[in-house]
């Protein structure tokens, strides 16, 4: 009962902030210059007939407010309505793009988290040592190195140069979908990697040299019981917390990913919607990234319930 | 860990270095043609999909009644003849043996539905200002369109190419709301027949019973590339077979490529520097020209555009004079008497003296963010402008932000703007001139006009070919006096192929715009 309402509390939190955002969002796009008939009509000169008749069609004579209105009530129906630059249902669109941005940013989120927490894990429990200077030297580059640059070196490095995975695109089924996005998820991942690496790091160095740590060796546990029931449940908690935030930097790094690997995803779309002020596209496109992120805290929220007595029992009393 | 990466990485830039000079041309050519586009059409719609990108891919599928050739010339495509009865009505005599792609036969109805599209309002066809001079379009047989027109449009049979791309009149009506979409696709009459269409792309496939030449390819798959870096690598890689899409400003990149080759071609794409006539600073004709003058174009074309382009004197561009017909004069000689602004600082420095702003003045030209041909040039202006006291600064901005500031036609003060010519005229020059493009939504951003202008402006509509030339002579002679616009340069259109393709004919600016290209790219023997 107690998680449930703290659960409904959280929703409604959600809820009401996707509503906010939706507002600015709109509120921003509506008063930036540009208008979005001219994007309706193309680059060529246009008649005073088919700009009323465009203008009707998309309510585009009504103030802001009225606008906003009718974007959400058609929204609360689930009617996305349709993009002004291709004419397609913009629900047709995300279906189509998000598996896409969604498999790269698990792809990456597997390559992060499988490198970036054991390589933080060792270097703090061997603090001080080679390994751990080297892991901290090569974190600081994978943190400092824009996604693009690192897409550009990927590509020329083992696109062209080596041949070993293809320049662009997505791929069908898969093993060819995997292969196609290898390079993108390494190059989305590195920072996050690195951010990962760093806090596990941290946290890990913290714990293993508190009393219970060494009491646990000094019993003569194993190896793996030390570092995997006692160090590295315990320094858990802010690497759940980093994930959180990390799973968010996911879709919004993936928008100059996308663009280096030509992969058409929501980071591209969301590219081609800004620069022609598709105000539909970025809204939604706003919310959905604005909801991912939303959900990740929520997540990383839930873990902390599941990882620590202490939350749960502030929590649920 | 983390020093074997980096390890791999340098050993893979080195091996590339060495690899690069070593490999063949692309060996396994299946029969797939893989060509990069930078973005997905908007439509498979001509309506609602008027842009190059678009147009490119739609040539494929759907066909219109007349073509441009790449010398600039009409062809027949769905209409076997044509003739002109009067000076506003044009007879269309259609082929008998075409089929749309479900076997039904192309008839005059679905010829005439697919313009009546472009003029209906409610559709709000992006060909809206080209039909928008057609008083009639009937099926006047079971094979013949008539066109009847409000007033002669001297160019009308040019339009003919841009516009009548025809889609089968009961498939369109079936779908009316989603016709073009990538789950509707289209029913068109063209050598390849659309299969799917995403982000991605679109891939189409050869129409086995098309009525004309046998297609070359089994399948073309048009793959969406937006960065220009990842396509020249993509290209480098063997990965795609060609392009359209060669930025001019990195040509020097690509022209060191082993196995593609680049061709260049001039194209009537025309850059322009505008500056609003009526309101000051730019009211000054002095100060106009003292711009003209300090502005070096050559220079421009040879080091921003590795000389993939032509140095502009004129708004109306020379390469399309001769369009007009074979007795039309040399344009050299069409373009005596024409004022030229040459480079010279010290003319500049003159012609700023004797205007209202001697000490000079400071202006800002806005330009759409990621367009280096314009960005790049801009730099280079200010540069020289600098040396005789005038203070330009170049301002990135979203390109629907450039667009609508443009369109909104308020506070214009000096604009840069490329206007590519949509079919092979030298009238094409008008849109940036006379009262009735000085509005909102339309390109005379410089607001030039006077009633000498608009008497002109009123003649080259004419009918009759010297009554035109004459007409733009003395408009090109007036726009050089009164500079509302610095003609800047005409750059070229870019095809890249894998050494192993070959284009039969010649490339030409007007071949991907207003007719199917694809047939044209064939494996060299």
């Amino acid at each position: 009962m107690r998680l449930a309402l703290w659960l409904g509390g959280r929703l409604a939190g959600i809820a009401l902030t996707l509503l906010i955002v939706s507002i600015l969002v709109f509120g921003i796009l509506y008063v930036t210059p540009g208008s979005a008939e001219q994007v309706l009509l193309g680059t060529r000169p246009s008649s005073p007939e088919t700009l009323a008749a465009i203008r009707e069609r998309y309510h585009l004579d009504e103030s802001v407010g009225s606008q906003y209105v009718h974007w959400l009530s058609s929204a609360v129906r689930l009617d996305l309505g349709e993009s002004v630059r291709s004419g397609q249902d913009i629900s047709t669109m995300l279906s189509e793009r998000m598996p896409v941005t969604l498999f790269l940013a698990a792809y990456a989120a597997l390559i992060a988290g499988v490198v970036g927490i054991p390589a933080g894990l060792v270097a703090g429990i061997r603090s001080g040592t080679l390994t751990d200077r080297a892991i901290t030297v090569a974190t600081t580059i994978c943190v400092s190195a824009p996604s693009f640059v690192v897409g550009f070196l990927l590509l020329y490095a083992f696109g062209v140069a080596l041949d070993w995975f293809p320049n662009y695109g997505t791929g069908g089924g898969l093993v060819d979908r995997a292969w196609h996005l290898t390079l993108p998820a390494v190059a989305l991942a590195l920072a996050p990697m690195a951010i990962l690496a760093r806090q596990t790091r941290a946290s890990a160095l913290k714990v293993y040299h508190q009393d219970f740590t060494t009491f646990a060796r000094a019993r003569g546990l194993p190896r793996r019981v030390v570092l995997g029931r006692y160090a590295l449940r315990n320094s858990s908690l802010p690497v759940v917390t980093t994930a959180g935030l990390v799973v968010g930097y996911f879709l919004t790094g993936t928008v100059l990913v996308e663009q280096v690997f030509a992969v058409p995803g929501i980071g591209t779309l969301m590219i081609e919607s800004v620069s022609t002020k598709d105000v539909l596209v970025v809204q939604m496109l706003a919310l959905v990234i604005a909801l991912f992120m939303l959900s990740a805290n929520l997540l990383a929220d839930l873990g902390h319930l599941a990882l620590d007595p202490r939350v749960r029992k502030g929590v649920l009393g | 860990m983390y020093r074997r990466i980096l390890m791999v990485l340098v050993l893979g830039v080195g091996l590339g270095l060495t690899a690069c000079g070593s490999e063949g041309g692309a060996s396994s050519r299946d029969s797939t043609l893989r060509w990069a586009i930078s973005s997905a059409p908007r439509s498979l719609d001509t309506a609602h999909a008027f842009d190059g990108t678009s147009v490119n891919v739609i040539n494929e599928l759907l066909e219109p009644l007349v073509v441009v050739d790449p010398q600039g010339q009409l062809e027949p495509k769905l209409a076997s003849s044509w003739r002109q009865t009067d000076a506003v009505t044009y007879v269309y005599t259609l082929r008998d043996d075409v089929t749309f792609w479900d076997g039904s036969p192309l008839t005059a109805e679905d010829v005439v539905f697919s313009i009546e599209r472009h003029r209906d309002p409610a559709v709000a066809s992006e060909y809206g200002t080209y039909v928008k001079d057609i008083a009639s379009v009937t099926a006047t047989g079971e094979l013949e369109v008539t066109f009847t027109l409000k007033t002669a449009v001297p160019e009308f049979k040019y339009l003919v190419a841009l516009f009548s791309h025809t889609v089968k009149k009961s498939f369109a009506e079936e779908h009316a709301e989603d016709l073009g979409d990538s789950k509707t696709l289209t029913m068109g009459t063209g050598p390849y027949q659309a299969t799917t269409f995403s982000a991605d792309g679109v891939e189409v496939t050869r129409n086995d019973e098309y009525w004309g030449e046998p297609p070359t390819w089994e399948a073309i798959r048009f793959d969406v590339i937006p960065d220009a870096d990842t396509l020249h690598l993509a290209v480098d890689g063997g990965e795609v077979d060609g392009t359209f899409n060669v930025p001019l400003t990195s040509s020097r990149n690509w022209d060191t490529l082993s196995d593609t080759s680049v061709h260049y071609v001039d194209a009537p794409i025309s850059t322009v520097l505008s500056m609003d006539t009526t309101a000051p600073p730019w009211n000054d004709v002095h100060l106009r020209r003292a711009v003209a003058h300090a502005i070096d174009r050559e220079s421009i074309v040879a080091t921003v555009f590795g000389g993939h382009g032509r140095v502009s004197q004129s708004i109306i561009d020379p390469s399309l004079w001769s369009f007009l017909g074979p007795d039309v004069e040399d344009f050299e000689t069409t373009f005596d008497g024409v004022r030229a602004y040459e480079y010279d600082l010290d003319k500049a420095r003159a012609e700023l003296a004797q205007s209202a702003h001697p000490d000079g003045i400071s202006f800002t030209v806005t330009y759409p963010s990621g367009r280096a041909s314009v960005g790049k040039p801009l730099q280079v202006m200010a540069a020289s402008l600098k040396e005789v006291g005038i203070t330009l600064t170049p301002k990135e901005v979203p390109a629907s932000e450039w667009i609508g500031y443009i369109y909104a036609h308020q506070d214009l003060g000096a604009q840069i703007l490329a206007v590519a010519a949509d079919y092979p005229d030298p009238g094409v020059a008008r849109l940036l001139l006379g009262k009735e493009n000085a509005v909102p939504n339309a390109f005379n951003v410089a607001n030039f006009t006077s009633p000498e202008l608009e008497d002109l402006l009123a003649q080259e509509r004419s009918a009759d070919t010297g009554t035109r030339v004459d007409a733009m002579h003395q408009i090109a002679k007036i726009a050089a006096e009164e500079v509302p616009y610095v003609p800047l340069f005409f750059l070229d259109s870019t095809l890249a192929l894998g050494k192993d393709l070959r284009y039969a004919g010649d490339f030409s600016y007007w071949t991907p715009l207003l007719d199917e290209w694809a047939n044209r790219v064939q494996v060299r023997k």
